[in-house]
């Protein structure tokens, strides 16, 4: 960690100013808190590898406060879906956006966030199902054409019925004999990339799964947002220019990413031959696009909540959107893109300012209602 | 009384009008535009823009222009729709737009309308530049109309008879002098509505005080009886009324504080009759069957907000005027006592009861769970403005009843589980829990949450 401070857990908590992290690690996941002041906080490893919340503007500052995991209960009156929360965290020591989202929807899945929760994580446990099974399909059909040309079309129904089931396995062991490995090593291959690659699907695939689809909705989001100011009049601030900003210059690089993942299909037989290189180079390239998009649900949620809702709804949530935008760390970016996120770094800070009624500490029961709502939709 | 079943459907829509996608949205209002034009559709089709109105207003979408919308744009901020049949002071209700309409077109010289008409036919749906150069001939004559006929008909009672049955009520006749002053200053009245931002917002920028400014001047050259409408439309525009207050200052640096003084009493009259008048809607949505608790519950607080920002803003006014916000507020807490009060502590205990009982579907579990929190949920959200209203010891009382109902709930459950229970699941404790957590906080919430989750171990 870059930071030259002393373990927050040890010292109860201190205040950074650092606003522009150097690496994913040092950025932190989301969690997806109920309790307000902890609306917008994230989690990190420290130095000794021990959990550590970020709280941004607790004071209503710039700064940031960073928190010892074990001190959140005692420094902050927590919804029982948080304390929950951050025991599951605390015992699984999750630090990753992977690992964030399957907690998250372990607890929502308890209801104790309120109804729309158990819907939503129910609903994007089944989605998740779908689109793994799918994905496997579709894989499984990307390996017949590219590497069996002669051999008929799969269909849908080949890799459910027994008849299709073992003509798909009598194509696959063909494959495997020309790769020169066995049959079963290709199924098992197969599984383990479609089940890695199964949250951004592939390319051909008729419908997008979860992390394309997010990408879409952010590069929606971001030329909605350019010109929003200019429909209202209500930018006074630049929040609405600088949100769509750091949306534009995250798909670029999220996009990359995405396109580098499908180009393991796209080489189809040297991926294959060459897996164990490939799978680590795969998982490397699926947890930074996790990471890059790492965030952007909620601040997806928070804008859907008000796109509909008057003028001034919309500043509001704009104002809150930039206190959760995700930078993108400098240590990812090359120089040229670095530039770009230093002018954004240095316009947020100017920006920020504090939101009313979020950091009192006192319970507010509609915001805490507002926040649940939110964090359903984000799951 | 028909014996067809009453359809639904359109309520439906209207229920749902938020969640259409924006280009089926945008694709459905063009075509009621055009179904609007042909008259035997008219009374249909304003039915359900009326259903669509509020995503219309948020979203503003240019609609197809035609004489009659050429010649409301001046006092376009001034209409509202009433549930029903009645007239706000600065406010004109869209039942009277037609009538006022079928009465100038049917006075106005036929080669102007005719001018209008083709005018629109190569316009664009937001060409303002347009609709300025047209309604430069066709304001002043509908001005003058209106003018006319209100003078003529005011001079005996059969009169005013007559022109009130000839618009179909004293509404529509109120509204017709609403219409003939702001159409006496339209020119300046449109640009500023032009120039303004979409409301609601939160203040005016120093650029937009200025415009401003400059309007009350121009109109004040035209009409110093039609100023009012002026600050009709920043009412308009403007998120929290007592705002009024500060922008009246900025315009007074602006050097226009004589004008304001001359409307200030009449501005402060309306701020007070249109809070009166909209609690008429908000008491009938509150007590419409199947109105879900927590929305009356907010909108009631939304509704207190705002008196208190009126108080402050007509405080000036005197006495008489803060009396009138003092008996709003107790027609406030009249409708949440009566809806969200009486009777919630028995409703809710019976609801919990319910829980109980086996249900065989994931929709109808979350159904009946969402009923409970969201009676417990009201209670509390009404909590926090109960003092205001005088309805914190019934809100407690309430509330507490659903405590012990809880805490008894809790104890069994918790006794069960220690006991091996089979019939309990987690499912059942974190309702529970839940429950707790949303009448009594989260800390007794957690510790049956604790002690349960021990049990199961």
């Amino acid at each position: 960690m870059s930071e030259n401070v002393s373990d927050s857990e040890e010292s109860g908590g201190h205040l950074s100013t650092r606003f522009w992290p150097s690496t994913f690690e040092e950025r932190g996941v989301v969690v997806p808190f109920t309790t307000p002041m902890l609306a917008f906080a994230r989690v990190r490893r420290d130095r000794k590898e021990a959990l550590e919340v970020l709280v941004p503007g607790m004071s209503g500052g710039a700064g940031t406060y960073v928190i010892g995991w074990p001190s959140i209960p005692e420094m902050f009156r927590l919804s029982v879906h948080d304390r929950a929360l951050h025991e599951k965290i605390y015992e699984d020591k999750v630090s990753t956006p992977r690992g964030m989202r399957r907690c998250a929807q372990e607890i929502a899945m308890t209801g104790l966030a309120g109804i729309d929760a158990v819907e939503s994580a129910k609903k994007v446990h089944q989605d998740e199902e779908n689109e793994r099974l799918l994905t496997n399909y579709f894989l499984i059909s990307a390996t017949v054409e590219a590497m069996a040309p002669g051999a008929a079309k799969l269909t849908l129904a080949d890799v459910t019925s027994s008849a299709g089931k073992k003509k798909t396995r009598e194509i696959l062991d063909g494959v495997a004999s020309k790769l020169g490995i066995s049959s079963e090593q290709l199924y098992i291959n197969l599984e383990l990339w479609s089940d890695m690659v199964a949250p951004v699907g592939l390319a051909s695939m008729p419908q997008d799964c979860r992390l394309r689809r997010l990408l879409k909705q952010i590069e929606q989001f971001s030329g909605m947002i350019a010109g929003w100011g200019a429909r209202t009049n209500a930018d006074v601030d630049g929040y609405g220019t600088l949100t769509g900003e750091v949306a534009r210059l995250t798909i670029e690089i999220a996009y990359e990413l995405v396109w580098s993942i499908d180009d393991y299909v796209t080489q189809m037989p040297n991926t294959l031959r060459n897996w164990k290189r490939n799978e680590l180079g795969l998982k490397e390239l699926l947890d930074r696009l996790s990471w890059v998009l790492d965030g952007w649900e909620h601040v997806l949620a928070i804008w859907n909540a008000s796109a509909e809702g008057p003028i001034y709804q919309q500043a509001e949530a704009l104002a809150e959107m930039v206190r959760m935008l995700p930078l993108v760390p400098k240590k990812e970016l090359d120089a040229l893109k670095s530039q770009a996120w230093g002018k954004l770094e240095n316009a947020m800070r100017s920006h920020v300012r504090q939101l009313q009624g979020w950091q009192t500490g006192e319970t507010d029961l509609e915001l805490a209602l507002r926040i649940e709502k939110r964090r359903a939709a984000a799951l | 009384m028909s014996d067809e079943p009453e359809d639904k459907s359109i309520e439906f829509l209207g229920g749902r009008v938020f969640d259409i996608p924006e280009q089926q949205f945008t694709d459905l209002v063009n075509s009621l535009e055009s179904k609007r034009q042909r008259s035997p559709q008219r009374q249909k089709t304003d039915v359900v823009l009326g259903y669509l109105r509020p995503r219309l207003t948020v979203a503003r979408l240019p609609r197809r222009p035609t004489p009659q919308r050429v010649m409301c744009m001046p006092f376009e901020d001034l209409l509202y729709t009433p549930g029903t049949r009645r007239k706000a002071l600065g406010k004109i209700p869209r039942h009277a737009l037609d009538p006022m309409w079928d009465l100038f077109a049917s006075l106005a010289a036929p080669d102007m309308l005719k001018r209008v008409r083709d005018g629109l036919k190569t316009a664009e749906p937001d060409d303002a530049e347009v609709f300025e150069a047209l309604g430069a001939e066709l304001w002043p004559a509908a001005a003058a109309v209106f003018q006319a006929e209100l003078a003529g008909s005011s001079k005996t009672k059969e009169g005013r008879t007559q022109l009130k049955e000839g618009l179909g009520g004293q509404d529509v006749v109120e509204s017709l002098e609403e219409a003939a002053l702001a159409l006496s200053i339209a020119g300046p009245l449109f640009k500023l509505q032009q120039d303004l931002p979409l409301g609601p917002v939160e203040d005016f920028d120093r650029a937009q005080i200025t415009m401003i400014a400059g309007c009350l001047t121009k109109a004040a050259g035209m009409n110093r009886a039609a100023l009012p409408h002026v600050v009709y439309v920043m009412m308009g525009r403007l998120r929290d009324p007592a705002t009024l207050l500060t922008v009246f200052e900025k315009l007074t640096e602006e050097g226009v504080g004589d004008l304001l003084g001359q409307v200030s009493g009449q501005v402060s009259e309306a701020m007070v009759n249109q809070t009166e008048d909209r609690l008429i809607d908000v008491r009938d949505q509150a007590t419409k069957e199947g109105a879900p608790k927590t929305d009356v519950a907010r909108n009631l607080g939304r509704e207190l907000k705002t008196l208190d920002r009126t108080a402050i803003a007509v405080a000036k006014g005197g006495r008489g005027m803060t009396r009138r916000i003092e008996r709003a507020k107790a027609e406030v807490g009249r409708i949440a006592e009566q809806v969200l009060v009486e009777g919630a502590a028995a409703e809710t205990v019976g609801l919990i009861d319910g829980l109980d009982t086996p249900v065989g579907t994931d929709a109808e579990e979350f159904a009946r769970m969402r009923a409970v929190e969201g009676r417990i949920t009201a209670l509390r959200l009404a909590q926090a403005y109960a003092d205001e209203i005088g309805l914190a010891p019934k809100i407690k009382a309430n509330l507490s009843a659903i405590q012990d109902k809880l805490d008894v709930r809790g104890a069994e459950m918790l006794k069960g589980l220690q006991q091996g229970d089979p019939n309990i699941s987690t499912v059942d404790l974190y309702a529970t829990v839940r429950l707790i957590e949303l009448t009594s906080g989260p800390e007794k919430a957690d510790q049956l949450r604790l002690k349960g989750l021990d049990a199961m171990r």
